[in-house]
């Protein structure tokens, strides 16, 4: 049987080709979206998650909050080192500079950072902090295409001069920010970009995490207009945004897989209205109501599912695009992530469509009279 | 063997319109099994409406329609969708064969439907009805690619797919040349005559008529008349001709055996068997 009802229904696609293709591309469009925008959402969260996971125990900064243009003191640094719950701290300051004419997030440190922060050297050594070397990430070696021994001019604004530092080391991929970070020491980054004197904000790693509520209160109570955070509380409020910008992409895509859905009824509305004389030989053969639903539905579910299909082949073939064009735009590498869940959700969200588009032009196919079916010209 | 295989007690079918339609009004009709039955009249005079009521394509708004006994007008969608399966063979003036699908797999449709043998066992039956009605060269060929004689006798391969009782016409030969149309109803004629199938047919044409044992006029919804026939009209066929059939009606026998007791198929055999030796006997 099941032979026979896919020859009738394919055969109904093939003998309507424009219509079915556009309402297959209208699915797809809907699916499409929401894969895309799933697979960037999922990208941003996980990218997220590790570049906070990489990063040090705790982050003193301005209690203005954690923002690119907020600025404090070095010399907190110092008073900090000297708390008994502080094995190591670094300062941190980022900003956006040309690195060989490519726009890029710079940053001025210290010898510690690279203990306060698990990332290691994958070629060449470390910075020796008082010459005019680099450390790069691991994606922005590859993009700006230097490696170790390399020069590379570095300048504050497109039109001004350019200092030239030499590359002598590589960092490990690991899949966060930092794979596109340039780290270059302190003092020069303060020459450069004219904060003499400041940092954004101090990395800190503690003895033992134990010590977190003491360190808090000391750094909260001692040194005011200073905040400690850790970076896992921070995620937590970013899991916060990111989950209310999931809900808007997925009510914006849940708009278009509408937009899809309803074509797919009209489709099969259509197909129903076409088709009446072939329901009523159906049911003279003796095919229940059930039988003539269960026909139409999985016409309806087919082109879904080529729909989705299709939609994740054309998100598939978009988000390189995508993932190119905001790597340029934010200055570091941008990934998006296909998970089987995602995929998977994104069939099965097309199915749900197929189902619920054509369960009422499916059902007005099972209620065709036969007498007046078998009329029908 | 009188045994009522279609009992229609006071049925009236009313057409809900802004003027009700009468389709039928009280209509008393007695089919026994294994009858040939040629339902005639004018347009609109009912006689479609009563074929499609015995076929349990509808419902009446009064009386009851009986088949083998069984009141269907208190069985539900699926179980009047069963009696089709099971019990009864359609065949359509404008043939109703799917468009989309090839010969075999027209005729293999209402055994997939039943749902009662396997693919293969469809497919096979299906070839051999098919061999039957003389199209075993044009399995694969699709409704468009045939006449329309031979998309009728696709039709009737198809009606017999199930190994139905009951075979309903309506208009068999209403779109064939008389030629053609000959041919359709001297196989439904055989059909009933062999295998004891009760067949009623709806026609305009006499000729049609002539093969029946029974011609039921109906007019305005009414059955005017009904007329027994003795003998159905035969010309005297070429000895060729004449085996041909033979043959035919051997193979319908076999495809049909499960409609009938062991020894009504056996006397039957007998009977073709005895025609085949007269007709070696038979000097031309």
């Amino acid at each position: 049987m099941i032979r026979i009802v896919l020859k009738m229904i394919l055969k109904d696609f093939t003998t309507r080709r424009a219509r079915t293709l556009l309402t297959v591309l209208g699915v797809a469009i809907g699916i499409a979206t929401m894969v895309t925008l799933g697979s960037i959402s999922g990208g941003t969260a996980l990218q997220l998650q590790q570049s906070f996971s990489e990063m040090a125990d705790f982050m003193v900064s301005p209690s203005k909050g954690f923002a690119m243009g907020n600025r404090m003191d070095e010399f907190y640094l110092e008073y900090i080192r000297m708390y008994p719950e502080v094995r190591a701290a670094s300062a941190y300051l980022g900003g956006m500079m040309f690195v060989d004419g490519e726009i890029s997030l710079v940053v001025g440190a210290e010898e510690e950072i690279f203990s306060v922060i698990s990332v290691e050297v994958d070629r060449g050594r470390l910075l020796n902090w008082s010459n005019k070397e680099m450390i790069l990430g691991f994606a922005a070696a590859r993009e700006l295409g230097v490696d170790v021994g390399s020069e590379v001019t570095l300048s504050s604004g497109s039109g001004r001069d350019g200092e030239t530092f030499s590359v002598v080391g590589i960092l490990q991929r690991t899949g966060s920010f930092f794979d596109s970070y340039v780290f270059i020491p302190l003092d020069y980054m303060q020459d450069m970009t004219g904060y003499y004197g400041q940092v954004s904000f101090v990395l800190v790693e503690l003895t033992s995490p134990g010590l977190a509520d003491s360190f808090k209160e000391r750094v909260e109570s001692s040194l005011p207009g200073l905040e400690v955070m850790s970076p896992a509380s921070l995620m937590k409020s970013i899991d916060k945004i990111l989950s209310f910008v999931n809900g808007v992409l997925f009510a914006i895509s849940g708009v278009s897989l509408l937009v899809g859905g309803t074509s797919v009824a009209a489709t099969m509305m259509t197909s129903v209205v076409e088709r009446t004389r072939e329901i009523g030989i159906l049911k003279a053969l003796g095919a229940t109501r059930m039988r003539i639903l269960g026909i139409f539905l999985l016409q309806s579910f087919l082109l879904c599912l080529f729909g989705g299909v299709l939609g994740i082949y054309l998100s598939l073939s978009i988000t390189p695009i995508i993932e190119k064009k905001v790597s340029e735009a934010a200055g570091f590498t941008f990934q998006a992530i296909f998970s089987p869940k995602l995929v998977l959700g994104a069939l099965m969200l097309s199915e749900l469509i197929g189902f619920i588009s054509g369960i009422l032009p499916a059902w007005s196919a099972a209620k065709v009279q036969p007498v007046e079916a078998l009329r029908y010209e | 063997m009188s045994e009522k295989a279609v009992e229609l007690i006071q049925v009236s079918k009313i057409y809900e319109a802004a003027v009700p339609v009468k389709a039928l009004d009280e209509v008393n009709l007695v089919v026994e099994r294994g009858e040939f039955v040629a339902v005639m009249g004018p347009s609109g005079s009912g006689k479609t409406t009563l074929l499609y009521m015995i076929g349990c394509m509808d419902k009446p708004t009064r009386g009851r329609v009986l088949i083998d006994g069984v009141d269907v007008g208190g069985l539900s969608e699926k179980m009047l969708a069963k009696i089709r399966a099971e019990k009864v063979g359609f065949v359509f003036q404008l043939f109703n064969l799917i468009p989309t699908l090839n010969c075999l797999e027209n005729v293999e449709l209402p055994m997939h439907i039943r749902g009662r043998v396997s693919g293969r066992e469809a497919r096979a039956r299906a070839v051999r009805l098919l061999e039957m009605v003389g199209l075993g060269d044009r399995l694969s060929h699709r409704p468009a690619q045939l006449s329309g004689g031979e998309r009728q006798r696709v039709a009737i391969a198809r009606a017999l797919a199930n190994e139905p009782t009951l075979i309903l016409a309506d208009e068999p030969t209403g779109n064939l040349d008389s030629r053609t149309g000959r041919e359709i109803i001297d196989m439904m004629g055989e059909i009933n005559e062999t295998t004891g199938q009760t067949v009623i047919v709806v026609t305009h044409d006499s000729a049609v008529a002539r093969m029946a044992g029974r011609i039921v006029q109906m007019r305005d919804g009414r059955i005017l008349s009904e007329v027994e026939l003795l003998g159905a009209d035969q010309g005297r066929a070429s000895s060729l001709e004449e085996l041909n059939k033979l043959r035919r009606e051997v193979m319908m026998l076999d495809l049909l055996r499960s409609t009938m007791d062991e020894r009504e198929y056996y006397r039957r055999l007998e009977v073709l068997q005895s025609k085949l030796r007269n007709l070696e006997e038979r000097p031309d």
